[in-house]
């Protein structure tokens, strides 16, 4: 839709197939966004602004969510089962940047590309637990979390300055 | 004298039957509202110490949480003096409401942390037009349901004398009407020993607040009125005991910090929250510093999801309501100053949601139901994809 809310219209998914966490190419040609494969599971997807050609980038049988574009536009960060990884375009050479028993969840390029900043809870799996950003270098290098005071923190976005 | 009235020209008529009503209506106004204030509540205060109990010879200990106990004696509430043309009205206009949560964290003596929340969609008054009015105007309590006071400077409360009052000035953000503004909020406070009893209150101009209210005919309301309060605190526990007192916010884990402090440049956006609380709200802080700004507030609403757009001025973000049956979640926009609140979604089809992330959950007449048990535990779709 419109930034007014006005114009909405449907560009993507089979009527009872969900499709979620919509991110705009840099340059805004593109829409990647993650849809339920019937009798599979969560993919990323990618299609063209108006909602023509989408195609599927992820076959994995883990749950991939929140993608989010480098500035550049040439590769896509999202989550897969606890970790972030991340994967060009077109879905080739997807590789993990975190492991380990945290839950790590919705990757956000930083406007730079040099950074990806996510949320981070305690225990994989275990929902409801508080949450804290974490920033690393964007080959997953150099983790380190963001001062919340102790509040918890998720759903982390980079303000452009 | 009705001859003599007849006798006059048609407009004199005219305007003296006018004249007169207008007397009838002053008057009849006045002695309305004459009538209907005689029972103005008085002023906040903090009335009689309760018998709540610390034994004789038994130290005071106020670490931990104390929150507000729900009773019905304690408000939040309004006061306002109306007029009618020129002439204050005899009474004041005074809408409370007792829907209030919060609580401060005592640490020693001193009071770190403290935060009230009111449900301005509760409040009443005795004149069900006015509270009407103020859904729509003035509170607008349709677009802006609560009211919130959070302390930034810590109080020291020094070693209060059970059952003896004591005067502080708390300095905190009040936001009304959706508008946050510092204040110094001059209060009685009295350790009761289970409990802890406050009472004052704060002089505000609407207009500050961005209120405004279209004037009925003759009736107005006065540049200045009062923000009041009478709450009683308890321990976090709803006892006196000294047991292990509930988690403040700062005893709420990041989780295990394994990871340094991140230093370096750049701003984010994202949802805090305490574990307590449920609810969460944007903020806006540097990955290098501790400042943060509070850019949406959300003590009934859980705002998440945020995303800028790409000029760096909005947030889009989905708000869902925390109540039991509350609406579903929308998408809101925002500017990144935090001014310019606006929802871009409307309920077009009950149980739809709007929230990027959180489809209703198949069977759910609840989407904030679902929330609850998301937050509780459940496997979702958006619990993997938000971490939390």
């Amino acid at each position: 839709m419109d930034a007014d809310g006005s114009g909405e219209r449907k560009l993507s998914g089979e009527p009872l197939t969900p499709d979620d966490f919509p991110a705009w190419s840099p340059d805004g040609s593109m829409i990647a966004y993650v849809s339920f494969v019937p009798g599979g599971n969560e993919d990323v997807f990618v299609m063209n602004a108006d909602g023509s050609s989408p195609r599927r980038l992820t076959r994995s049988p883990a749950y991939d969510y929140a993608p989010s574009w480098s500035p550049d536009g040439t590769r896509i960060a999202f989550g897969r089962d606890g970790d972030i990884w991340v994967m060009e375009v077109d879905g080739a050479n997807a590789v993990r940047l975190t492991r380990g028993s945290d839950q790590d969840a919705s990757p956000r390029w930083s406007p730079d590309g040099e950074r990806i900043a996510f949320t981070r809870s305690a225990k994989r799996g275990s929902f409801g637990s508080p949450g804290r950003i974490v920033v690393m270098n964007a080959n997953g290098t150099g983790a380190a979390r963001i001062v919340t005071r102790g509040l918890s923190a998720t759903w982390p976005e980079w303000i452009r300055s | 004298m009705l001859r003599r009235f007849r006798g006059l020209r048609r407009w004199v008529r005219v305007a003296l039957v006018a004249g007169l009503a207008l007397v009838v209506l002053a008057v009849g106004g006045y002695v309305a509202l004459a009538i209907r204030g005689a029972d103005t509540p008085p002023p906040a205060s903090l009335g009689e110490a309760p018998e709540d109990g610390l034994a004789a010879g038994e130290t005071a200990q106020f670490d931990g949480r104390w929150r507000v106990r729900p009773g019905k004696e304690d408000f939040v509430g309004y006061r306002m003096r109306e007029r009618l043309g020129f002439v204050p009205a005899p009474n004041d206009a005074v809408g409370r409401t007792n829907d209030v949560r919060g609580s401060i964290t005592i640490e020693g003596s001193t009071v770190t942390a403290a935060k009230v929340t009111a449900n301005m969609q509760s409040l009443r008054s005795d004149a069900e037009p006015r509270d009407g009015t103020l859904r729509n105007q003035g509170l607008q309590t349709d677009s802006f349901p609560e009211g919130t006071f959070e302390l930034v400077e810590p109080v020291d409360f020094g070693q209060p004398r059970r059952g003896k009052e004591f005067r502080f000035v708390a300095v905190g953000d009040l936001t009304l009407h959706g508008v946050t503004r510092r204040v110094r909020f001059p209060l009685d406070a009295r350790w009761n020993g289970a409990t802890f009893q406050f009472a004052g209150s704060l002089t505000i101009r609407p207009a500050d607040y961005e209120m405004h209210i279209d004037q009925a005919i003759g009736l107005r309301i006065s540049e200045t009125g009062a923000l009041e309060l009478e709450l009683t605190f308890a321990r976090g526990d709803g006892g006196g005991s000294a047991g292990t007192p509930p988690p403040t916010e700062a005893d709420v884990p990041a989780a295990p910090a394994r990871e340094p402090i991140a230093r370096g440049e750049g701003a984010l956006v994202a949802t805090l929250s305490t574990e307590a609380d449920e609810d969460g709200s944007l903020y806006r802080f540097s990955v290098g510093g501790d400042a943060r700004e509070r850019l949406t507030q959300g003590s009934f609403f859980l705002d998440e999801a945020p995303s800028v757009s790409p000029d760096g001025s909005k947030i889009v973000f989905s708000r869902a309501v925390l109540t039991e049956n509350g609406p579903p979640p929308h998408i809101y926009i925002v500017n990144t100053d935090g001014t310019g609140l606006r929802k871009l979604t409307n309920d077009l089809f009950t149980g739809v949601s709007d929230q990027p992330g959180l489809p209703t959950a198949p069977g759910s007449r609840s989407p904030a139901a679902t929330r609850r048990r998301l937050r509780s535990g459940s496997w979702t779709r958006t619990a993997l994809a938000s971490g939390s």
